[in-house]
């Protein structure tokens, strides 16, 4: 099943206070679509009301033509946060078998789900941590199992707050070439990022949302421009152009 | 030592523990022959049964109250995110003894009072350390401190309570610091009930307790209502625990040290640690409960005393697993 994410018109207010207002998106079925903007700006609040964790004020949100609401949701979504949230004294694999809630019928867990794990694991390259204790995990490590969470469930949304925040370049590269891989195959994917000189090397899609509001959307290059940027993020930013590549990386010099 | 190994010998020590129970105790001429007489079918005299009753309704309670007290201990220790979470440390047992000794005071001393009264000040005092939690600022630290202190004063009311309790109530004293040596068959059967029926609730709902060791964030993700299963655990919880209480008194270290055995035994999956934790909990009390009989038959140690000492190399261990993370 090849999956539409459509957002319309939403609306969040917690606590009193507009988080999202009048966001509308669109990710297609084999697209990388992420999401950028400033501190504070909303990013992980709109990926958390993607993924049903936070209630929506107005607006729709629509998952291969599914409400939200509906139970069937929620099993074809993968969703990994941006810290590590997992349990310390929880073992890695038993993190794993316990993402598979809701595609695995089974009371217990089954051999399937021992399978599913070591192929993630493999994926990922973390089968060696398999029977550590999450909390004697790095950061990067533990980002990784939080990756493998989200995809042991075969997702066909995929939706990764800051999926290459805590990673060294190496394991960088190995997410951004996963992400390309598993778009190809027709998954839907939503990230978010700070790593503006990474985003177009990935992406498809990006949106630019600041103060709760989308300032643009479109191709990397289209909204990944020098001015708007600075605006936005109220800082001097350098054009660099290596390998056919532009990035835009912050200078410390005034 | 090999995990399916152990999990094998904890199986098979339960009913060699339990047969051992019945063959010890105060009175000597009943023993480990009398139990082989009544396998034989070889008829006993009144006092061989009379003993024999008195002993099977003492190792069932032990058994209850390791029953009820691991899988208390095991469920917090999930919902909490926190290793050191159990009934004794965050209030519930102490809120549920003052819950018991105030319906004595009262001289409400029918058992349905006295679990009824036990539920109040268990959840009483949780609300209580809660909202002392939501002052500190929550977090797994926070309800242990919390829970502490709370624990420590309302402890301090119970032993005023049962100094004046002493002269009216037969063990009274063992019981505040947790004893089966009182208990009375209708005792047992009461409390066993909301002790069974709840660990049946939490079983079945133990694939939605499996999900929150990835964080509430993505429990939710994944389609579990997490404010539910919460709420649920803490009731479950507190009845166990005020049916464990009422029956024997707060037992120590059972909640805390059991699902530990449990998770050395089969990693940290729920699914597979309730039945293992409740396994460990009843053990370690039939164990305790065995050796207070033996060591001192005629003026025993209360419960507590014993499984104290056996639930500390457990702490030890968790201390060690922590700093070995920090790379101290």
């Amino acid at each position: 099943m090849k999956c539409t994410v459509d957002v319309r018109n939403v609306k969040v207010i917690l606590n009193g206070k507009v988080i999202l207002n009048d966001v509308s998106l669109k990710a297609e079925p084999g697209e990388i679509f992420t999401i950028v903007g400033p501190n504070g700006a909303g990013k992980t609040t709109l990926l958390k009301a993607l993924a049903g964790i936070i209630r929506i004020t107005s607006g729709s949100i629509k998952v291969c033509g599914y409400n939200l609401e509906s139970k069937s949701v929620s099993s074809l979504i993968g969703y990994a946060p941006a810290s590590i949230t997992i349990d310390p004294w929880c073992k890695v694999i038993d993190a794993l078998i316990a993402a598979r809630y809701g595609v695995s019928n089974a009371f217990l867990p089954t051999s399937e789900d021992y399978e599913e794990a070591y192929r993630v694991s493999e994926l990922l390259g973390i089968t060696h941590l398999l029977n550590r204790y999450v909390g004697s995990l790095s950061g990067g490590e533990g980002k990784l199992v939080l990756i493998a969470s989200a995809l042991i469930r075969k997702p066909r949304v995929l939706l990764l707050d800051e999926p290459l925040a805590f990673l060294d370049v190496r394991n960088q590269a190995l997410i951004m070439k996963l992400l390309r891989i598993l778009s190809r195959e027709g998954l839907t994917i939503i990230t978010t990022s700070h790593e503006l000189h990474l985003v177009s090397m990935y992406s498809d899609k990006v949106l630019l949302l600041n103060e709760g509001r989308v300032v643009a959307v479109g191709k990397p290059n289209e909204v990944l421009k020098r001015d708007l940027l600075e605006t936005i993020y109220n800082t001097k930013l350098i054009d660099v152009e290596r390998a056919n590549q532009r990035i835009l990386i912050p200078t410390a010099k005034d | 030592m090999n995990r399916k190994l152990f999990l094998v010998l904890m199986i098979v020590s339960l009913p060699l523990l339990i047969l051992i129970s019945l063959g010890v105790g105060a009175l000597t001429t009943v023993n480990i022959n009398t139990l082989l007489k009544v396998l034989l079918g070889l008829n006993l005299s009144r006092s061989e049964k009379a003993v024999i009753v008195r002993r099977l309704v003492r190792t069932f309670a032990a058994l209850i109250v390791g029953f009820g007290l691991s899988y208390s201990g095991l469920s917090l220790q999930y919902i909490l995110r926190n290793p050191l979470a159990e009934p004794y440390i965050i209030g519930l047992a102490s809120g549920a003894a003052l819950g018991v000794l105030m319906t004595y005071l009262i001289g409400l001393t029918h058992p349905l009072y006295v679990f009824t009264s036990a539920i109040i000040g268990a959840l009483a005092v949780f609300l209580i350390v809660l909202s002392l939690t939501t002052v500190l600022g929550f977090n797994p630290l926070s309800i242990i401190i919390a829970g502490i202190a709370v624990t420590y004063s309302i402890s301090s009311v119970n032993i005023f309570l049962i100094i004046k309790l002493l002269s009216k109530v037969k063990g009274a004293f063992y019981w505040l610091f947790g004893s089966v040596a009182y208990v009375l068959d209708y005792q047992l059967i009461y409390s066993s009930i909301p002790v069974i029926a709840c660990c049946l609730w939490l079983f079945l709902r133990s694939r939605e307790l499996t999900t929150l060791v990835l964080g509430d964030e993505v429990a939710k993700a994944l389609g579990v209502n997490v404010s539910r299963i919460r709420a649920e655990v803490i009731a479950c919880s507190a009845i166990s625990t005020a049916a464990v209480v009422a029956l024997a008194g707060p037992v120590g270290f059972i909640g805390l040290a059991a699902p530990w055995i449990a998770r050395l035994a089969v990693g940290t999956d729920f699914r597979k640690l309730l039945p293992t934790s409740i396994l460990a909990g009843s053990i370690m009390c039939i164990t305790a409960d065995v050796i207070i009989r033996i060591s001192s038959p005629i003026m025993e140690v209360p419960l507590t005393a014993i499984t104290s000492l056996m639930g500390t190399p457990i702490l030890i261990y968790l201390l060690m697993k922590r700093l070995g993370w920090s790379g101290v």
